[in-house]
């Protein structure tokens, strides 16, 4: 079965996605599966969050839409039975049946359903499935991505070879079993670089070992080029960093409390007395 | 399957090419519905490929689009000039009330009598002032299009009837067509060589790629988000990414591995650093230098340097051998020390200037000099600013000393100049830039008239003649066009009388009161705006007319190209598209080419400007002239063509040639067999020889080698006291300078909303300097200094360096009062940009030295102090003017 697939550290925030989605809906009325799309709404919307500090920061956009549960909040909330889920897995808000009570939009843990007060209706994605049954491709918003961060596909029939990363879903704690599929989603780094103070000289190639205080788990890596590091993927936490090189003394910062981002700023390590 | 359900029925699917790349337009009911990113058919498409230890990359059948790209069924009916307007207090037989332009409202009036009051207006110009009173401009970036393109149906008009042409200067590249042709030549795409098969080489053989101000992700112009792919494509091989800006740009939040933020205006000390760090290491290619280059040491100075009369400015040195005891005036002497100033360029001295860490700049020296790297630094803000043509000659060396040209080392840049394979058998339809109509019609008409204004000095030219000045063109086929003497009026020739602007919104001049001034000068009789869209230019003007958009219109385009001033440029897969007609004109719009060819029948030059044809019969010659394998009904009907790759394809990678060849080998693809390197001495002049026949030794402004030179209202000017902030103003991401501004769903996108509900131009400041003045997210501020004032949102972020804060230009201006220089709503940063030459070599753009300050904006005050304006009196898009 089709889904879309999301890999935010591809995204660029061009919001292709987004105005490819008001292209489609705002101006045309894709009744029983959609009505015309209501001002201000984002069926999918790229969220932005800094994480990290000065130069080393980073700008995680994560595009979120309808997540077209296998067990849909909102359709169990619908006191009208104006939400059903289709063969293929999407769920549809019958424009028609809505009354608009707003309780759909209430259970969504997603913040994907809107509500259009012209027409007194709640309103959400609906995965295209209007061109989807005419035989298109793929949807709007997949196919205006000019960096393949969203795409259509069978997420159960990825090889090895296509998949680059493991499957995630947005939110599992919720429980209604996302569909939508998501890949490197935004997780925390640490960064900094490293240097011989009294040399004036960026370190390359220390070894760096970040460890969890309480937890025990381990990263490895190395400086790179102008001593900068950055660790990614790295679970939440407290952490020790320690900074060991021949000739230097070994330095470890501990305390570090891992959320987002972490810039450590420049290390400093001292020579060793010869 | 819903039944009744189908999208797809009576749905009509056309082809058209836009400056945001080929779409696919949908139309029922002659409405679009839908406006996508083009697909290519797979059956249609042979790819190019790149391929390294098994990770490929092709280009994508469907076209990267950039963002207004996918709005644009939205700007089809929306802010439109729908039919002729005339301002209601401009009578061309009566008062005229210059005065009030930008301040009354407009009527509308039908094409007959538009017709008419052109034509009278024409012969009575024509008549009193002969026919330079007639101007031109136009806006830079308007509709795509071939035919139906500036340099097509308003430079045929222009010449045959005769007119001044008010010109800009190369914006998007300032300082390399400044600087770039005294270094080595001027190449066709003025300053900036071109950049064949650099894909190929960066993916093969580049290990680092340095983006310094460079941020070619959303700005690559017309090539759409083209490279988005590419970069991705480049990290999975491992290549290393540095970016030195002072803003973590687009593509340094997508692909940079180090972000090295620098002060505006200070690179040059930052290069002069890293040339210091390869001389002290011997990590340069000084075989290359010494062969094909001219200045770099003492020992390859052009002829003629230390003779009278440097010696008879300097008797001591008489007899003095150079850096004994005598400064030399190589580009090593400056670097080390033993020049004239006596100042090591050490990274010490550079960290002061630029606050990157000297051991940072020592580090990136070394990782460069030890790896084939990607410089991408051509066009870019640090160009377009006071000085900018030492950062063009400066960088230009930098990437001499590396051997440009051996694998894997390329200079390229955000506009334009990259390229893989592009096969020049392959003869497409014209770029936009090479002529349309006027490359097929039998009979082209040269302007009788010489005159010309560059747009920085047209103020005072409208309010204070006579006036003269150096260069400022927009086409400059030589280095020695910058020392043109221009004179206005020039001799034999009227005072501009009338004005017609194809296009609103200009090329967003700097300082841009200026421009307003200047449409409020007495003499300026007439103000004619011919634009699809009512906005900034159209505000001031006597007579509007309404033009078609794309969709309106037929033409033949290549899509990304500009024209064979710069040849071989694109990443993508290379086509030509026809840009079929998807619906009628909206409202009583015409094309320019329509409205010219009948003032022309009315002025008696009807036939010489169309010799009978009409849209269609001039696209069937512009397509006969291609090499598309297709009959011109075929390409018409399928919409688009797909150039296949060529198996026998040869590459041509920049500057391998004239690296790899002895000075002076004729290049077997320049016309006439000349060489590759158009300099006086056939080399890389490093050391400028007609900088020094033109300025002498020691011009503070133009040396005769690269220099840095603190910019004027830069770091270190003494005006920071006052306003502390350096502005950086890079292109807007959601628009197309200032096209699609009122975009609600581009808006939605990046504007902040004030309090009272206005989208607000955004601001972005660092933590450190919002705090200090106690700012926070969302905040409306005054931005200020001495040339305006203008109000934004506050984006609070890392991404700007402290010190430096980011605003774009472009905002539809929002006046509170009809006074020109009042406070701007809209947040435009051309109202506090700086509008001074780059220096006394050259006269334009120099927009980005800019120093300003900001606070918090007292909203409810504002609405007391000016109740009409921020009731958009006088705002861009209010026609009424009421």
């Amino acid at each position: 079965m089709k889904t879309i697939l999301v890999d935010p550290s591809r995204c660029l925030q061009c919001c292709n996605c987004q105005n490819s989605c008001k292209d489609e809906y705002c101006d045309n009325d894709w009744s029983p599966l959609a009505a015309k799309q209501g001002p201000g709404q984002f069926w999918i919307k790229v969220h932005e969050t800094q994480s990290g500090t000065g130069s080393r920061m980073r700008l995680d956009r994560v595009p979120i839409l309808c997540q077209h549960c296998e067990k849909p909040a909102c359709m169990n909330a619908c006191p009208n039975k104006a939400i059903h889920q289709r063969d293929d897995g999407i769920v549809i808000i019958d424009p028609a049946k809505c009354k608009g009570c707003g309780s759909c939009k209430a259970a969504c843990g997603y913040g994907v359903i809107y509500f259009n007060d012209e027409a007194g209706i709640s309103q959400k994605c609906t995965m295209c499935a209007h061109l989807l049954d005419a035989g298109w491709e793929k949807p709007r918003c997949v196919n205006a991505c000019p960096v393949d961060a969203i795409s259509y596909v069978d997420v159960g029939e990825l090889t090895d070879v296509d998949m680059y990363a493991p499957l995630e879903r947005m939110y599992p704690e919720l429980e209604t079993k996302p569909r939508v599929a998501y890949v490197n989603l935004p997780m925390p780094f640490v960064a900094g670089a490293v240097y011989s103070p009294n040399e004036d000289l960026c370190l390359e190639k220390v070894d760096l070992h970040l460890e969890g205080q309480a937890t025990g788990i381990a990263y490895c890596a190395q400086s790179s080029m102008l001593g900068e590091f950055r660790i990614e993927g790295v679970q939440p936490g407290i952490y020790a960093l320690t900074f060991s090189k021949d000739g230097y003394d070994t330095k470890t910062i501990s305390r570090l409390d891992v959320r987002d981002g972490l810039n450590v700023g420049d290390v400093g390590l001292i020579k060793t007395p010869t | 399957m819903n039944a009744g359900l189908n999208p797809d029925a009576g749905v009509k699917r056309f082809t058209t090419c836009s400056t945001a790349g080929p779409l696919f337009v949908h139309v029922k009911d002659e409405k679009i519905i839908r406006v996508e990113p083009l697909t290519f058919a797979e059956e249609d498409v042979v790819p190019w490929r790149l391929d390294v230890n098994g990770k490929g990359y092709e280009p994508p059948r469907t076209a990267p689009v950039l963002p207004w790209g996918i709005t644009s069924k939205k700007m089809a009916y929306e802010q439109r000039v729908l039919y002729p307007q005339k301002r209601v207090d401009w009578d061309p037989k009566g008062q005229r009330n210059i005065q009030n332009r930008g301040k009354s409202g407009f009527e509308r009036i039908s094409w007959d009598e538009t017709f008419k009051i052109l034509e009278d207006e024409y012969n009575r110009i024509l008549d009193t002032y002969g026919p330079s009173a007639l101007c031109y401009a136009f806006s830079a970036h308007p509709e795509w299009g071939s035919l139906h393109y500036l340099f097509s149906d308003l430079m045929r008009f222009r010449d045959m009837i005769g007119g001044t042409f008010l010109e800009f200067t190369p914006n998007s590249w300032e300082g390399w067509a400044s600087g770039g042709p005294f270094l080595w030549g001027v190449w066709m795409g003025h300053g900036m060589p071109p950049a064949p098969d650099t894909v190929q080489d960066i993916t093969n053989d580049s290990e680092l790629i340095v983006l310094w101000g460079n941020d070619p992700m959303f700005h690559n112009v017309y090539n759409g988000i083209d490279t988005a792919r590419l970069w991705q494509y480049w990290k999975e091989l491992g290549k290393t990414v540095i970016l030195i800006d002072p803003l973590l740009n687009e593509t340094g939040l997508a692909a940079a591995d180090i972000w090295l933020p620098i002060y505006p205006g200070t690179d040059n000390a930052m290069a002069a650093a890293i040339a210091y760090q390869w001389i002290m290491d011997g990590t340069f290619d000084q075989a290359y230098l010494d062969s094909h280059c001219i200045g770099f040491d003492e020992d390859h100075m052009p002829d003629g340097v230390y003779d009278e009369p440097y010696l008879e400015a300097h008797p001591a040195w008489r007899g003095v051998l150079p850096t004994s005891t005598r400064p030399g005036l190589s580009f090593k002497s400056y670097i080390l020390g033993e020049g004239p100033d006596g100042i090591a360029k050490t990274p010490q001295w550079a960290a002061g200037i630029c606050g990157i860490e000297a051991r940072r700049i020592v580090a990136l020296a070394k990782a460069w000099a030890s790896r084939p790297t990607s410089f991408w630094v051509m066009e870019g803000g640090a160009c377009r600013r006071t000085f900018g043509h030492e950062f063009a000659r400066m960088m230009g060396t930098l990437a001499m000393m590396q051997g440009l040209g051996k694998p894997g080392s390329n200079i390229i840049g955000t506009g334009l100049s990259l390229s893989g394979p592009y096969d020049m058998r392959q003869l497409g339809p014209t770029g936009y830039a090479d002529g349309g109509m006027n490359v097929v019609l039998d009979k082209y008409y040269p302007n009788p008239v010489p005159a010309k204004i560059t747009f920085t000095k047209f103020m005072d030219c409208m309010y204070d003649p006579p006036q003269k000045w150096r260069g400022g063109h927009l086409d400059n086929f030589g280095p020695e066009m910058f020392f043109d003497e221009v004179e206005y009026p020039m001799s034999g020739c009227s005072e501009v009388k009338l004005l017609w602007l194809r296009g609103s919104t200009l090329t967003n001049p700097p300082n841009n009161k200026n421009q307003f001034k200047a449409y409020r000068a007495e003499g300026l009789e007439t103000l004619i705006v011919a634009a699809p869209w009512f906005d900034r230019d159209c505000r001031y003007a006597d007579i509007v007319l309404p033009i078609t958009t794309i969709f309106e219109r037929q033409d033949i385009t290549e899509p990304g190209s500009v024209g064979q001033y710069v040849p071989p440029s694109y990443n993508s897969l290379r086509s030509a598209v026809y840009n079929q007609k998807a619906i009628e004109p909206v409202g009583e719009s015409m094309t320019d080419l329509d409205i010219f060819a009948e003032l022309a029948n009315r002025l008696g030059r009807g036939e010489d400007y169309m010799e009978g044809n009409t849209e269609e019969t001039i696209l069937q010659k512009m397509f006969a002239r291609t090499e598309i394998p297709m009959t011109y009904d075929e390409f018409k009907e399928k919409g688009y063509f797909v150039w296949p790759n060529l198996p026998d394809y040869q590459p041509n990678k920049q500057f391998a040639f004239y690296r790899d060849n002895p000075v002076g080998t004729p290049a077997p693809w320049m016309p006439g067999g000349r060489s590759v390197m158009e300099t006086p001495t056939g080399k890389v002049e490093i050391y400028s020889t007609l900088i020094h026949a033109f300025y002498g030794d020691d011009n503070p402004e133009i040396p005769c080698v690269p220099h840095y030179i603190p910019e004027v209202e830069g770091r270190f000017d003494e005006k920071r006291a006052e306003f502390p902030l350096q502005m950086l103003m890079a292109h807007p991401k959601f628009r197309f300078h200032g096209k699609y501004d009122k975009n609600e769903w581009l808006s939605e996108n990046y504007k902040v909303v004030g309090p009272d509900g206005y989208n607000y131009e955004p601001i972005m400041l660092n933590p450190v300097d919002a705090a200090a003045r106690a700012l926070v997210d969302g905040d409306i501020v005054r931005a200020f200094n001495d040339r305006g004032e203008i109000l934004a949102g506050v984006v609070v972020s890392d991404r700007i360096m402290p010190g430096v804060s980011w605003m774009s230009y472009g905002a539809w201006n929002d006046p509170m009062e009809p006074e020109i220089g009042a406070l701007d709503r809209s947040g435009d940063g051309n109202c506090l940009s700086y509008s001074g030459p780059q220096s006394t070599h050259h006269i334009g753009g120099a927009f980005n030295s800019v120093l300003f300050d900001v606070e918090k904006a007292d909203l409810a005050a504002l609405v007391a102090a000016y109740p009409e304006g921020m009731a958009g009196r006088w705002s861009t898009w209010n026609r009424k003017g009421e």
